[in-house]
């Protein structure tokens, strides 16, 4: 280096230390997006792939009617099962209550008891007093004259006056 | 709800479930940080660019100033966003078509502008500490010095002229930047509260007043703990660029309610009520009667009259900090009352204060407070006033 370096030098210097860093920050940028990245729909299509590969979680309900765990022998399991297409619960997932078939039953071979709920909590999830909610699917009030009369407030478990598997009668049946 | 009037002849306050404040302190503070970043480099840029010569010597003070604020401008967004893991995803995968994304760009430019400039204004001083100290202190100032271990005459006119350059880029960056805070809330075109052209504007000139403010509050104080004599002539000019700044902005920002009032139009059914009633004290009350119309009387007494030596300096630092407070509120009120008109434009959402938390007021404090404690370390290294010498 000379003894009297150009009054330019630091300037010039800071201008390749400044396009350095861009061009890392540009390739890091790069290697930072994934191979299969779409701009136009902004996804990447590798993850469907994966997606398909993770195990299931939920069976859904056919593989609780036609197991070969609860073929009639398993009477309360074949009267839950008879009584659901009768009530307004006919369009409801098992394992929306009872938890994902995955940690019920594993290969074939039952792992752990399906989760029965003795609390409100399931039912609240559809049946809570929200605003914004269309009234579709009836709401708890405590204000219910017969909920008023027996004290009945969202931390009483439904199940001990109503079935949750046949809670009303279908009508268009 | 302080007041029993709803909008829209609205019965019961009927909002939709999805009506919700997310927006909190923290949104409230960060447009307000980028705003003291904008205002104080403007001050430095007055000397560089337009040649205000009483401003000279504060245009170092307020040039680290900034670069303190800044530092820290983005700090409340991630602690609204969360996910520090990802924050600086934005620059290695740029997204041009949101907004968003692009302030991070020109606020990473603007900053980088500031240090380039921070670092110019310095470098004689780094050489001389480069040259004179040992261990790895020494190591950091030669490292900054890129090897030029020589400061020439020839130089320091290079310097001064990419110095100018820089200045003269940063004035319209920093309306950018700023621009852009207002822009955001400014294209929102379903809130009433929010959607004016006018919003960058306001946004940017409430932030120059800010910075201004700001700045006279430090320097009072700075020069008073180190019992140094004040410089008189800056702050008089000072307070009147303020001063007339100021009255621009309040006009600005007076500007748009009156003309929804007086048009008595569809913003006014949901304008009226809300700054009758959630917004009353914190508009009516603060942001207009007690923090603008009084700073004007006080600061216009400041400006246009012959008062000097302590009356002005108490006039001038009553007068920043009511104005300091009242871009503050202004914040606030644009941010928080926004959403809290409700979707369906029949009520208002509350807004309720957190104190603990990630967003909370203690973070908030925090937050603001770091700036200062940076300036603090920073002016413990390297000399900001020509007679407060680092080492004196």
């Amino acid at each position: 280096m000379s003894t009297r370096p150009s009054p330019r030098a630091h300037i010039y210097r800071l201008i390749v230390i400044l396009v350095a860093a861009l061009a890392v920050i540009g390739w890091g940028g790069q290697a930072l997006v994934p191979d299969t990245w779409d701009s136009d729909n902004w996804y990447r299509k590798a993850a469907l792939v994966e997606l398909a590969q993770r195990p299931p979680l939920h069976g859904g309900n056919m593989s609780c009617e036609t197991s070969s765990c609860h073929d009639g022998s398993d009477e309360q399991h074949a009267k839950r099962l008879a009584e659901l297409p009768k009530g307004t619960h006919y369009g409801l997932a098992c394992e929306s209550c009872h938890g994902p078939l995955a940690s019920h039953v594993e290969n074939g071979r039952k792992t752990a008891d399906a989760r029965i709920m003795r609390t409100g909590e399931a039912c609240l999830t559809c049946h809570a007093n929200l605003l914004g909610r269309d009234g579709k699917v009836g709401q708890f009030s405590s204000e219910h004259p017969i909920h008023k009369a027996m004290q009945v407030t969202e931390a009483k478990y439904c199940g001990q006056c109503h079935n949750p598997h046949l809670p009303k009668p279908r009508k268009n049946q | 709800m302080t007041s029993s009037t709803l909008p829209n002849e609205a019965l019961v306050n009927y909002i939709f479930p999805n009506t919700h404040i997310d927006w909190s302190l923290m949104i409230v503070i960060y447009p307000y940080i980028t705003g003291l970043v904008a205002g104080a480099f403007v001050v430095s840029a007055l000397y560089h660019v337009f040649n205000v010569k009483t401003f000279e010597r504060i245009s170092r003070f307020a040039l680290i100033a900034a670069f303190c604020f800044g530092l820290f401008a983005g700090v409340p967004l991630l602690l609204h966003l969360g996910q520090p893991q990802r924050a600086f995803n934005i620059f290695l995968t740029p997204n041009t078509t949101s907004a968003m994304s692009i302030f991070g760009y020109v606020y990473a430019s603007y900053m980088l502008l500031l240090t380039v400039e921070l670092w110019l204004t310095y470098r004689e001083y780094i050489i001389q500490r480069a040259k004179e100290t040992k261990g790895i202190p020494g190591v950091i100032w030669n490292v900054l010095t890129l090897g030029v271990r020589t400061y020439t005459p020839e130089a320091a006119r290079v310097d001064h002229k990419v110095t100018v350059f820089l200045a003269a880029i940063g004035i319209p960056w920093a309306f950018l930047l700023h621009g852009y805070v207002g822009f955001i809330f400014g294209s929102v075109k379903a809130n009433a509260w929010w959607a004016t052209p006018l919003q960058p504007i306001v946004f940017l000139v409430s932030a120059i007043v800010s910075g201004m403010a700001m700045l006279l509050l430090m320097y009072t104080f700075i020069r008073w703990r180190a019992r140094k004599a004040y410089d008189l002539d800056m702050i008089k000019t000072m307070t009147i660029y303020l001063w007339c700044i100021f009255l621009l902005a309040f006009t600005l920002e007076t500007l748009e309610v009156v003309y929804a009032a007086y048009e008595q139009g569809h913003h006014w059914t949901v304008i009226g009520p809300l700054l009758a009633g959630p917004l009353f004290d914190s508009f009516v009350i603060g942001q207009v009667l007690t923090l603008s119309v009084l700073p004007i009387l006080i600061l216009g007494y400041a400006a246009l009259s012959n008062v000097w030596g302590k009356p002005l300096l108490y006039l001038v630092n009553i007068g920043a900090f009511l104005l300091v407070l009242q871009v503050l509120f202004m914040r606030f009120n644009v941010v928080v009352g926004g959403q809290m008109l409700s979707k369906s434009d029949r009520g208002f959402a509350e807004f309720h204060l957190e104190v603990l938390g990630r967003e909370g007021l203690i973070m908030a404090i925090i937050v603001f407070a770091a700036p200062f404690v940076t300036y603090y370390i920073i002016s413990r290294i390297i000399p900001i006033f020509d007679d407060q010498p680092v080492r004196g």
